[in-house]
């Protein structure tokens, strides 16, 4: 009997052996829900809310989220392997299937009374051989536009079919060298606002060098389209609005009340006209130029139209992130008041144009002189697709941004894990780490195993010849189109090297602190805070 | 003046959306058409087409609950409405009597171990609710009458009598998934949970709001309905500030709703001193938000005793229905409600939001008191002799743990419907009194008024079409009751007749609300003679739901001082 039920009878418990056995039979139940997702070749899920709703992904992030996890150490393996998706965002599928295998290949070992700690002890020894290999393989990073396609490309495979990853690529690496600041040598992801427009085909989807907003002009008489145009950016309310001062409560006569709400008014046409001059100042009479207003705040009909009666595109209610993004794609500055507007003020853009589709408006702020901020505009015919889409997008501009960041990047196609595994093989080991190395060694072997039944080849025979043949020799990785070997550097595969240090690291972590478990309970606490 | 202002509606939680569900009912453009009613739709609805190019009307709405409690509803917007197959009745997991009706597709995913079930319906024959489909839906041949449904219980779910649509549903309805606060617990407790949905939604949400609001010409402001018990008080919180960023000059009214709390098992597991404790900083912390970002506010609901662990549902005169249903209770809410903003919805409003908020926010005296008198029990008298009568001895309040003090209030809002002006005074009653002057209801109202309650200001509104109590309205009283009551009753319903009632539906600025303040606070331990170490428990006890901790000591106490000042703003009159 257990100790815990002394102290309280209705605590529920597992000791040793079946403690180790809800463990592994978690990570392989969870492993074995992702296998099928893993690499270019991977296969999708479909997910069915309890409302109906449908998502169709292979992207181990979305899926550890979308699914209810009720167990609880599947639970903390989603939780591991996830926990660094804000700044990496890839690599989950892997560490889940490593935890997964490791655990798998450990059950026999401890069951045959190994301790647990030989076991784990062995597993640091192999961390930092893998590190090593890592550190060997990596690949510095240069800002050339066709490395860095190769870059997302292989990120974007992975989560969509192949023609539209390539277009894709491009996209995000274009967005990504459009935004990068040289001087501090960062990347604001945030400067990418990724749209979504349910219009067309996928293969439409395109990169604004400039903004698209999601609404439109609101009055029959406001031009639609324009090139060559000012942009002012404001805060300020252009609309009528009766402040509670003036409410009839207060106020003991009706005239007074009238005269208070004209004076209101006044007060509004007079920061209506103060725009218009500085349109007529720098738009002169047989000019080219034009004039667009880009308000946070409202502005009403009758202020519309006297923008309108001045051939002025007016827009209401921008977003308060696109004040900041105009400014940065535009140049000029957000202004909170129209009393001290100078042209200095003013951003540009050569085309400003509406686009109607349906019952929905948006407008294009297009090619801006030297924008910081641009716009990726996915199309699709359907929501699902689009979702999909985005999740790839997000997956492939992580990607560029990381690697960039890093300064490095790692052949992909199971390149590293090969090597990690040919490493650990020759590692001269004393005989207490003996055991922890060759299970680690045997167990990343599932990564290019996977991947390669996943593209339907015959696993035995391709990882064979990859470790034991004259082919293997050098950097090789998984040609998974042909079932062949190749070198993944001059195919233009590469993964991240952030997710590769994750992957090692996460995957150790999780599994050592899951074998040394020697017992589980559940006393009733309805939380463990 | 004469263009009504647009209102953007929120419904946050379980309980607001029981509330609202009823609100929108009752208004449907669908079935009043703006010219047959004093309404303008435009004040709530907004306009748009499907598709099909048909004009189509949904309600300017964001809403908030929890996924479980969605059911099927929404989950098509009324762009979609044109598909021929409409899911539209609610889910039916929880109904098992229903189970074997339905035409259904089983199918069990095993998930870890768990099963999922995933009900497909084939549900064209089985639309239950549409009587009046909707532009362009195809109402079913084989359709069959069924039985009316109208009992307390026969609802669990709002989305199962709610008969409007979004009209998008992706971005206004928002379903909160329980990883996104504490995995492991189905429900959203505390007001820091909440606030930490907000952060993870909050771009959907201000886009929401955007979208609505870019629409508008004349934003008038918000109505925001939260339940003020559970952790939605914390998702409101995050909007309502946002809100006074980027709307301030709008006006807002906010209502914190009470569930009823029935006496069943769901609700007998948090009648202990843990969740009590948990539930009033909840409502501290939604009042103190609304102070500082709403124009005014009340508490609302049927509870008679918010403050009490165990606090039970009000009893009503007459009505035969059991008020602890949700059901029940948010029917007769969105009734008061319906009738309260009457007059800022009427085509060409004489007294716009904006001007009802200034008059119970004179002084400084945020919160408010609703009461209501539903209906306003004439019977076969005047108004004159009901009045001189009974006075306003059928008004109860919805406040709870408020009084309507009328010799004591600064100013009151009484807004009358459905009486007409031959039902003011008789002949008789007009040589006997002298008061050949009163020939309408404002007229009369204000002298009562004014002769019963001298201290006070009052705004009395008279507006004419009756309050349509049909279905799915549930029959609150008997027919005797209502036929009594009624001044007219139609047949034009498949479902049972409909009666049109008169009601009185007013609020106040009294400062019994300071009473209703000073019993929070001192709850609380805050104020002056509080103590820090029982705000302490207060604060803790809810802290520690979250896994977050976005909501400090320091935060909370600035909540209870907020209250305080707004308490001492009543008292120093
Ligand atoms: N073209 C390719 N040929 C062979 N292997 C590839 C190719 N592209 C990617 N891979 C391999 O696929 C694996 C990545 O697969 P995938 O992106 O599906 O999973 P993940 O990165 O572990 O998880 P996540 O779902 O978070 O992205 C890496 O090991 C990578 O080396
Ligand atoms: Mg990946």
């Amino acid at each position: 009997m257990s100790a815990i039920s002394i102290l309280n009878p209705k605590a529920e418990f597992a000791r040793a052996q079946q403690a180790l056995a809800i463990n592994v039979s978690a990570a392989k139940g969870i492993s074995e829900i992702m296998k099928s997702n893993l690499g270019p070749k991977g296969t999708m899920k479909m997910l069915v809310s309890g409302a109906g709703d449908i998502k169709i992904t292979k992207d181990g992030n979305v899926l550890l989220h979308e699914m209810q996890i009720q167990h609880p150490t599947a639970s903390l393996i989603a939780k591991a392997s996830t926990a660094h998706d804000d700044v990496v965002g890839d690599g989950t599928t892997s560490i889940v299937l490593l935890i997964g295998e490791t655990m798998k290949s450990a059950e026999p070992i401890i069951s045959e009374g190994c301790h647990p700690r030989v076991v784990t002890d062995g597993l640091v020894v192999a961390k930092d051989e893998a590190q090593k290999v890592l550190e060997s393989m990596k690949i510095p990073v240069s800002l050339d536009r066709t490395f860095l396609i190769d870059v997302s490309r292989t990120a974007l495979r992975t989560k969509v079919h192949q023609v539209l990853a390539d277009h894709l690529a491009a996209i995000c690496t274009d967005a990504v060298l459009n935004i990068y600041d040289k001087e501090s040598k960062s990347i604001d992801l945030h400067m990418i606002e990724i749209m979504d427009m349910q219009h067309r085909n996928e293969l439409d989807s395109c990169l604004v060098r400039g903004l698209v907003m999601d609404h439109g002009g609101r009055h029959p008489d406001m031009p639609t389209s324009l090139s060559n145009c000012y942009i002012l950016t404001c805060n300020v309310s252009l609309e009528f609005e009766k402040t509670e001062v003036n409410a009839g409560f207060f106020y003991s006569s009706s005239e007074k009340r009238e005269a208070l709400l004209a004076s209101e008014r006044e007060f509004i046409d007079q920061r209506v006209q103060k725009i218009i001059d500085l349109k007529k100042q720098v738009c002169p009479p047989g000019s080219d130029k034009n004039f667009v207003v880009i308000n946070q705040k409202g502005i009403d009909p009758l202020s519309l139209d006297a923008l309108a009666k001045e051939g002025i595109m007016g827009l209401r209610r921008a977003k308060r992130r696109n004040m900041e993004r105009l400014s940065l794609a535009c140049g000029g500055m957000a202004m909170n008041s129209v009393d001290d507007l100078t042209p200095d003020c003013l951003g540009y853009a050569a085309n400003v144009y509406e686009h109607v589709l349906g019952e929905n408006k948006f407008t294009y702020v297009e090619d801006c002189k030297n924008p910081k901020s641009v716009t990726i505009l996915l199309k699709g015919p359907t929501k699902y697709g689009m979702v999909q889409m985005k999740d790839a997008i997000r997956d492939g501009l992580r990607a560029l941004s990381n690697s960039i960041q890093d300064g490095f990047v790692v052949p992909g196609a199971g390149a590293f894990e090969l090597s990690v595994h040919k490493a650990l093989e020759k590692l001269p080991m004393d005989s207490r780490s003996v055991l922890g190395v060759k299970l680690f060694s045997k167990a990343i072997l599932c990564i290019p195993k996977i991947l390669v039944s996943n593209a339907g080849h015959d696993t035995q025979a391709l990882i064979n010849r990859a470790l034991y043949s004259k082919d293997g020799e050098g950097v090789v990785g998984l040609d998974l189109e042909n079932g062949d070997l190749f070198n993944p550097v001059s195919a233009g595969i590469y993964d991240i090297y952030a997710a590769k240090r994750q992957l090692i690291d996460a995957s150790i972590v999780v599994v050592t602190n899951l074998l040394l478990t020697d017992e589980i309970m559940r006393a009733g606490l309805s939380s463990l805070k | 003046m004469g263009t009504p202002g647009e209102i953007i509606t929120f419904q946050v939680g379980n309980y607001a959306n029981f509330v609202g569900a009823h609100f929108f009912n009752l208004q449907d453009p669908n079935i009043n058409p703006d010219y047959e009613t004093d309404f303008s739709h435009q004040v709530f609805w907004r306009e748009g087409r499907n598709l099909q190019k048909q004009k189509v009307l949904t309600p300017r709405v964001l809403m908030f609950d929890l996924k479980a409690n969605w059911g099927n509803a929404f989950i098509r917007s009324s762009k979609d409405l044109s598909e021929p197959s409409v899911v539209t009745a609610a889910s039916s997991y929880s109904h098992p009597a229903k189970l074997n009706k339905v035409d259904q597709a089983e199918k069990n995913i095993s998930w870890e171990g768990k099963v999922q079930k995933v009900v497909l319906r084939n549900d064209s024959s089985e639309s239950e609710d549409d009587t009046e489909p909707l532009p362009g839906t195809v109402k079913s041949v084989n359709a069959v009458k069924k039985k009316v449904k109208l009992g307390p219980y026969d609802f669990c779910s709002w989305g199962e009598y709610a008969k409007w649509r979004l009209h998008n549903a992706d971005e206004a309805a928002f379903r909160i998934p329980n990883f996104m606060y504490n995995a492991g617990s189905d429900e959203l407790v505390s007001y820091g949970q909440g606030l930490d949905v907000y952060n993870k939604l909050h771009e959907n949400v201000e886009d929401g709001i955007r979208h609505y609001a870019e629409e508008c010409d004349h934003l008038e402001g918000f109505h925001m309905l939260v339940d003020e018990y559970d952790g939605f008080t914390g998702i409101a919180g995050g909007i309502m500030e946002y809100l006074g960023d980027e709307y301030d000059k709008k006006a807002c009214l906010g209502l914190g709703l009470n569930y009823p709390f029935p006496d069943n098992e769901n609700w007998s597991k948090k009648r202990t001193l843990k969740e009590y404790k948990i539930r009033v900083s909840n409502t501290a912390q939604l009042w103190s938000s609304f102070t500082r970002h709403s124009r005014v506010f009340t508490s609302f609901g049927v509870t008679d005793d918010i403050f009490s662990i165990n606090p039970c549902s009000q009893k009503f005169a007459n009505v035969v229905q059991d008020c602890t249903s949700p059901y029940i209770s948010s029917a007769i809410l969105a009734a008061t409600l319906d009738s309260l903003s009457s007059p800022y919805r009427l085509h060409s409003p004489t007294f716009p939001l904006h001007e009802m908020t200034s008059v119970l926010n004179a002084f400084g005296h945020k919160m408010t008191i609703i009461g209501s008198a539903f209906p306003f029990p004439v019977g076969q008298q005047t108004l004159f002799s009901a009045l001189d009568k009974d006075g306003f001895s059928s008004l109860s309040t919805l406040t709870p743990n408020a009084s309507i003090d009328l010799q004591k209030s600064f100013g009151n809002i009484f807004v009358m419907r459905g009486i007409s002006q031959d039902r003011v005074m008789s002949k008789s009653e007009t040589r006997e009194y002298k008061h050949a002057d009163i020939k309408s209801v404002t007229a009369c109202l204000e002298l009562y008024c004014q002769e019963s309650y001298t201290r006070s200001v009052h705004v009395i509104k008279d507006i004419s079409s009756s309050f349509k109590l049909r279905y799915p309205f549930p029959k609150l009283y008997d027919d005797t009751y209502l036929d009594t009551h009624s001044t007219a009753k139609r047949f034009t319903n498949p479902q049972g007749p409909s009666w049109f009632l008169p009601t009185l539906a007013t609020a106040h600025n009294t400062p019994t609300t300071g009473k209703v303040l000073e019993r929070i606070i001192g709850i609380i331990g805050g104020g002056s003679e509080g103590s820090a170490m029982k705000l302490k428990t207060f604060y803790e006890l809810s802290a520690a739901t979250c896994n977050t901790s976005l909501v400090d000591f320091e935060d909370f106490a600035d909540c209870i001082t907020e209250l305080c000042a707004l308490k001492d703003s009543y008292s120093s009159e």
